[in-house]
């Protein structure tokens, strides 16, 4: 008792409560633990999901739905030292489930639709750098080097964290990250 | 400069995700009921013991239990937790978290556990004091600094535990010190083969089975790095791995027949100077008669065309080969395109369509490794793998391609260059060894895609044509250079064709993905397997 007491006043006192221990609230119905688990986390879930649908506004409406089951079953959490793995599973599945019949359609219907929608959103990032790097990133990287990109250069996440939220070894993250720069490299160098 | 360009695009990359990340939480409707788990009873545990393991510093009894048994289960080893930065530990707890063994593995680590006794001690005490040691001695003080911290043990699922207790630890020690350093965690088993590698290397079992890992997936990196990387800091080992950019291929000026457009990706250099060599000649596609003019007289740097026709994608969400590179006795392969294995089977043959031995090592998602045995230097080889099938509905079929093992001493074989038109591989399915095997050299022989029968016709074609893979089946392979040497032998073999059927030996082209080896050789390996 003593202990659990003297961490939580530790973590108010620095930075923010971690995630874990949000989550862990947020399953006791503490809202505003929910709002603050957001605010920290809702960069990484947006890229986590956009690098998976691609497209902005889809990738805006799973999101929502996402928190919305977070929020209704932080309780099943267990406590294993990694929320993050927790929603980007439940964010996945949700992907999955909304693309489930897109995903067996022809490549070239969905990559149309992506397009002109994703053309539609490109008009709201103004620089002309930001967009063509955004959309070289999410055009020609496969579905995990463009999670590994996006995490670490959107969400600021580390490799190892990226590692240990997708559940892959350090080292492939690093080499995959590796391999996508190149390929960003390359292509954007062209341009 | 690359490294600047990295961060530039990464930068831009954030800027763009920051305007459009939204912010839904408005949206979120909180009065939603919340499904009820009843609380887990490990949690509840855990936090009982770490309670008692903190008041319990350091004179504790081991055994917990009373009687004989107890005791002895007590002082099994249960797990062992490996701290690597430059210094390595490694303790060994038994069952009940508290520390049977300290163990210093280099000069740096008895420097940091001197004075220390550390047994009976529980792990989360330990670790706080080892880590607060590293600390006090400097060598945890940079945001640079970075921790490997290793768990092993048996059971999965306790490792696990073990480990997200430990991590939490560590950067706990690390907060109160007011220490920012990078810390990698990872869980392994007890390998024999790690442990031989820890001892040959004298480092400890996590820094081995993290560089076994390591040099695994790294394209650039062998087992001929280890004895170096054994030596490096984690920080350091960090630092080059961050750093590298792949520089896998040879550059070699570009070499004419040009494969199907090359994208120049992966392979990098060579890529680029691909797609001007192959403009030259025409890139027939698809036609098995296309007859290119002969490129190739003597493709010196074939081997890089190849690489480049393997870039071909195959169209038709198909397997798509990205590439292939040989290092140390494997051959990597990597798909553009996330696959799915069932009972794998390879062959590797060279130009003659003699077999070489060969097995699957591994497999993943998008990629595998292939062991084979009895290469030379400066050849190029071609595999074959049946058994895979693409990620999205796709069916079981062959994936081939070639590879060439590089020459270490430098100096260019004159064989590998010949090969004609090398760059196609040639899937199984077409070449029933019967088939378009000209028995001329240097023709160039496209493969068509005849199923499973000999069809393989191979227009000889005296030039090399470029194949692409879009036939639907064969590939024709890329012209062979009339001097034709060494594909002669070889049948006009679909490039790297994936045959529908599954039968390993040969496969009918089914012309679906095939690795577009279009570039100029024609050289059709001997399909019959």
């Amino acid at each position: 008792m003593l202990l659990f007491g003297m961490t939580a006043a530790v973590g108010e006192r620095e930075k923010k409560v971690s995630d874990e221990a949000l989550l862990k609230r947020v399953g006791r119905g503490d809202e505003e633990a929910f709002r603050q688990l957001y605010q920290n986390t809702d960069r990484t879930i947006y890229s986590f999901i956009l690098s998976i649908v691609k497209n902005p506004y889809d990738a805006e409406e799973i999101l929502q739905e996402t928190y919305l089951k977070i929020w209704t079953s932080a309780s099943g959490y267990v406590g294993q030292g990694k929320p993050l793995a927790w929603m980007f599973t439940i964010a996945r599945n949700l992907c999955y489930m909304r693309f489930r019949d897109r995903r067996h359609e022809a490549d070239v219907g969905l990559d149309e639709l992506n397009q002109m929608e994703a053309g539609e959103f490109c008009r709201q990032i103004e620089n002309v750098a930001d967009r063509l790097a955004l959309t070289a990133a999410l055009d020609i990287l496969k579905e995990d080097e463009r999670q590994i990109v996006l995490l670490h250069a959107s969400a600021g996440m580390k490799h190892r964290e990226i590692a240990a939220s997708l559940q892959m070894p350090l080292a492939t993250v690093l080499s995959k990250y590796r391999r996508a720069m190149k390929k960003l490299e390359e292509y954007l160098g062209k341009e | 400069m690359i490294r600047l360009k990295r961060q530039e695009i990464e930068q831009h990359i954030k800027s763009a995700m920051d305007r459009i990340t939204p912010d839904v939480l408005d949206r979120i409707d909180l009065t939603t009921l919340q499904e009820i788990h009843a609380e887990r009873l490990t949690d509840l545990r855990r936090r009982r013991a770490r309670m008692w393991g903190t008041a319990a510093a350091c004179f504790l009894a081991i055994a917990a239990g009373s009687g004989g048994y107890n005791l002895y289960r007590n002082s099994l080893v249960d797990s062992i937790v490996g701290l690597d930065v430059n210094p390595s530990v490694e303790l060994s707890i038994n069952r009940k978290e508290r520390v049977l063994k300290a163990e210093a593995l280099n000069e740096d680590a008895r420097v940091i556990l001197d004075g220390m006794d550390l047994k009976g001690v529980g792990l989360n005490v330990a670790v706080n004091a080892v880590v607060g040691s590293m600390v006090s001695s400097g060598y945890l003080e940079d945001l640079d600094n970075t921790i490997l911290v290793t768990v092993v043990g048996d059971s999965v699922s306790r490792t696990s535990v073990l480990r997200s207790q430990v991590v939490a630890d560590v950067e706990k020690t690390l907060e109160e010190n007011q220490v920012e350093a990078v810390v990698y965690d990872q869980q392994a088993v007890a390998r024999d083969d790690v442990r031989e590698m820890a001892d040959q290397y004298g480092i400890s079992y996590g820094k081995a089975y993290f560089l076994d890992e390591l040099v695994d997936q790294d394209p650039v990196l062998s087992d001929r790095d280890l004895a170096r990387l054994s030596a490096m800091s984690m920080e350091e080992i960090a630092r080059e791995v961050a750093g590298e950019t792949s520089g896998v291929q040879p550059s070699l000026p570009a070499a004419e027949s040009g494969s199907a457009d090359e994208t120049g990706e992966e392979t990098g250099a060579s890529g680029e100077e691909m797609s001007d060599a192959e403009t030259g000649g025409s890139a027939e596609e698809n036609s098995p008669a296309a007859e290119e003019n002969p490129r190739e007289t003597e493709d010196f740097y074939r081997e890089e065309t190849i690489s480049e026709t393997w870039q071909e994608e195959m169209e038709e969400g198909g397997i798509r080969l990205d590439y292939a590179e040989y290092d140390g006795g494997e051959i990597l392969v990597y798909f553009k395109t996330e696959v799915r294995w069932r009972n794998p089977t390879v062959s590797v043959r060279n130009r003659d369509g003699e077999y070489f031995s060969a097995r699957i090592s591994e497999t993943g998602e998008d990629y595998c490794r292939i062991t084979a045995e009895g290469l030379t230097e400066g050849e190029t080889y071609y595999f074959t793998m049946g058994g895979v099938a693409a990620e999205n509905g796709g069916r079981l079929s062959a994936v081939s391609g070639p590879f060439r093992v590089p020459v270490i001493s430098g100096q260019a074989t004159a064989g590998a260059e010949e090969t004609a038109g090398d760059g196609t591989e040639e899937g199984t399915a077409d070449e029933s060894t019967a088939e378009g095997n000209i028995p001329e050299e240097g023709t160039a022989e496209e493969d068509l895609p005849e199923e499973s029968t000999s069809e393989a016709n191979m227009a000889e074609e005296s030039t090399a044509e470029e194949t692409r893979p879009e036939e639907s089946t064969a590939e024709v392979s890329g012209p062979e250079e009339s001097t034709a040497e060494e594909n002669t032998a070889e049948e006009s073999t679909a490039e790297g064709n994936t045959a529908s059927e599954i039968s390993p030996p040969k496969l009918p082209s089914s012309g679906e993905e095939r690795p577009e080896s279009a570039d100029g050789d024609g050289a059709a390996p001997k399909a019959g397997s």
